[in-house]
């Protein structure tokens, strides 16, 4: 009766303009960079299959605007998250400041049933301009830690350093709320406790 | 079906979209009568519709209509007349937007009115602008060989061709939300009568009429829910093969009639896919005429030349969709390296 259901993923990405949301989307799917800056209108999604421990799965990457004026699409949009990945940029602090106001927007506007343990992942991007840096690896590890362990991964989009690794471990965090909460009960069992007695089977 | 039973019949956007917007109906025929019954909502002037199609009735996008056309969408949703060939349909889907004066037209088909939307936009790629597909398949053959009683659809009665469609229909256990759109929709089946049901079937089981190779047009979204059980799930992969550029908006569930069980994710995925192809009231409320044309240049040439090298193709539907959106400087060249 173990149907091999599809796994559907729906990863939204949130945090200030400019912070290279869309690079990292592309870069990742895509593996393509450009130096053009140009404003996400609204949202918009890229589709990626991946292997999470032998299993496919697809996940659709929802990329956003910053910019609070683009934002039309309203509540619907949020619904069925199965992670957030909040992205500032390591050069300029007050990205890094505006992440506490991204995750309480996402909290509100989703309303996931178990908001403390969402699975949410902190990326601090833009880490190839390293001598502008404002943002300590230590400062962002520790905001990451009072919000619950939030995994954190320092990246470039440019030179695509930690992209792979930190989409991977959305995957990974985003199918454990997944198989927590929804999981596909077939269609004739029911949820019981599952009888013990059943020792006597040889094995 | 009682109607008192129905209880989407009784909800606000149904009963929103009932008081405003009237059904219109157009004879496109000569000799013979052909009525085609549609709605038509959204600002007339300069706006490129939506055009829904569908193998029930026109009024099962009610919430696309009331949730949409207030923010600046023109849709129109038909619910056409009896043909018993595709090509038939297609000559006669013209006449109808010759008609209502519809030069251009995006097109959003579900199941039946998928495959119509595609046979259309191969007999006539120069009219449509892109093209939304939900919960349909490319190919009949499958239909065809399992119809045993194809030929004759014309002179069975209605309560046995009512039976054969909902024989399709999804059953078993389903959330509060799909229960009640299932309700809908076989309400919406009753109204339907006999020459109407059989032409929908024949059509539905008729040999098809797309070319065997597909598109590598990009103006496609095709938005399916992953419960999806009217349409096996073999044809819907199929069908993104068959485009292997389109973009696939996976829904995780929602059942077969998703535009109403889901109509929110529905809305988003519309919105987006419309914003990628010129059409974007909120942002933009005078979308400009230029950006459409060349979206209009850019579709056909796509869609005639399928020998384009697929690299290229794999850059460009970022490529059109940052044109369209910003109707700015279009260099974006770093993408060929």
């Amino acid at each position: 009766m173990a149907t091999k259901k599809k796994v559907l993923l729906k990863v939204i990405i949130l945090g200030d303009t400019g912070v290279g949301k869309t690079s990292l989307m592309n870069q990742y799917v895509n593996k393509k960079f450009s130096n053009q800056y140009k404003a996400t209108i609204g949202a918009d999604f890229l589709t990626k299959e991946l292997m999470v421990d032998d299993r496919v799965v697809t996940m659709q990457i929802w990329d956003t605007a910053g910019q609070e004026r683009f934002q039309s699409l309203g509540v619907a949009f949020y619904r069925g998250a199965d992670c957030c990945v909040l992205v500032y940029d390591v050069n300029v602090a007050k990205t890094f400041e505006n992440l506490d106001s991204w995750r309480d927007e996402f909290l509100i506007q989703a309303g996931p049933r178990d908001p403390d343990n969402f699975p949410f992942v902190v990326l601090g991007n833009k880490i190839d301009m390293e001598n502008q840096r404002v943002v300590s690896q230590k400062r962002a590890a520790s905001w990451c830690q009072s919000k619950g362990n939030i995994p954190y991964f320092e990246t470039s989009a440019k030179e695509a350093i930690n992209v792979e690794q930190a989409f991977q471990t959305i995957a990974r965090n985003a199918i454990k709320l997944d198989e927590g909460l929804v999981f596909p009960i077939p269609p004739g069992f029911q949820v019981q406790p599952e009888p013990t007695p059943a020792k006597t089977t040889c094995c | 079906m009682n109607s008192s039973d129905v209880a989407l019949l009784s909800s606000e956007p149904y009963i929103l979209f009932k008081s405003w917007v009237p059904q219109q109906k157009i004879s496109i025929g000569t000799v013979n009568e052909k009525l085609w019954k549609y709605y038509d909502f959204g600002p007339k002037k300069d706006t490129i519709p939506l055009v829904f199609i569908s193998p029930g009735t026109a009024e099962i996008f009610y919430k696309q209509f009331v949730s949409l056309c207030p923010k600046g969408y023109r849709f129109i949703s038909v619910q056409f007349s009896p043909y018993d060939s595709l090509l038939g349909w297609c000559k006669g889907f013209e006449r109808f937007l010759d008609r209502l004066g519809l030069e251009k037209i995006h097109l959003f088909g579900t199941s039946l009115g998928g495959y119509l939307a595609q046979c259309f936009y191969q007999t006539r790629p120069s009219r449509v602008i892109s093209m939304i597909l939900n919960n349909t398949f490319c190919d009949t053959q499958y239909y065809h060989d399992n119809s045993s009683c194809a030929a004759m659809f014309s002179i069975l009665p209605e309560f046995m061709l009512k039976k054969i469609i909902l024989s399709n229909f999804p059953s078993g256990k389903l959330d509060k939300e799909m229960c009640d759109t299932v309700d809908f929709m076989v309400y919406q089946i009753e109204s339907l009568q006999q020459q109407e049901l059989a032409s929908r079937l024949t059509l539905n089981c008729s040999i098809g009429l797309l070319n065997p190779s597909g598109g590598l047009m990009e103006n496609i979204t095709i938005i399916d829910s992953l419960d999806t059980v009217s349409v096996p799930e073999k044809l819907r992969e199929e069908c993104y093969k068959y485009y292997p550029n389109a973009k696939i908006a996976l829904i995780k569930e929602g059942g077969d009639f998703v535009y109403i069980s889901r109509s929110d994710e529905v809305n988003i995925h519309i919105q987006v896919h419309l914003r990628n192809f010129g059409l974007d009231p909120v942002n933009n409320p005078k979308s400009d005429e230029t950006t459409n044309n060349n979206n209009i240049n850019n579709n056909n040439n796509n869609n005639n030349n399928t020998t384009q090298i697929k690299k290229e193709k794999l850059n460009k539907p970022l490529k059109t969709k940052d044109t369209n959106q910003f109707n700015k400087s279009s260099i974006f060249e770093d993408e060929h390296e």
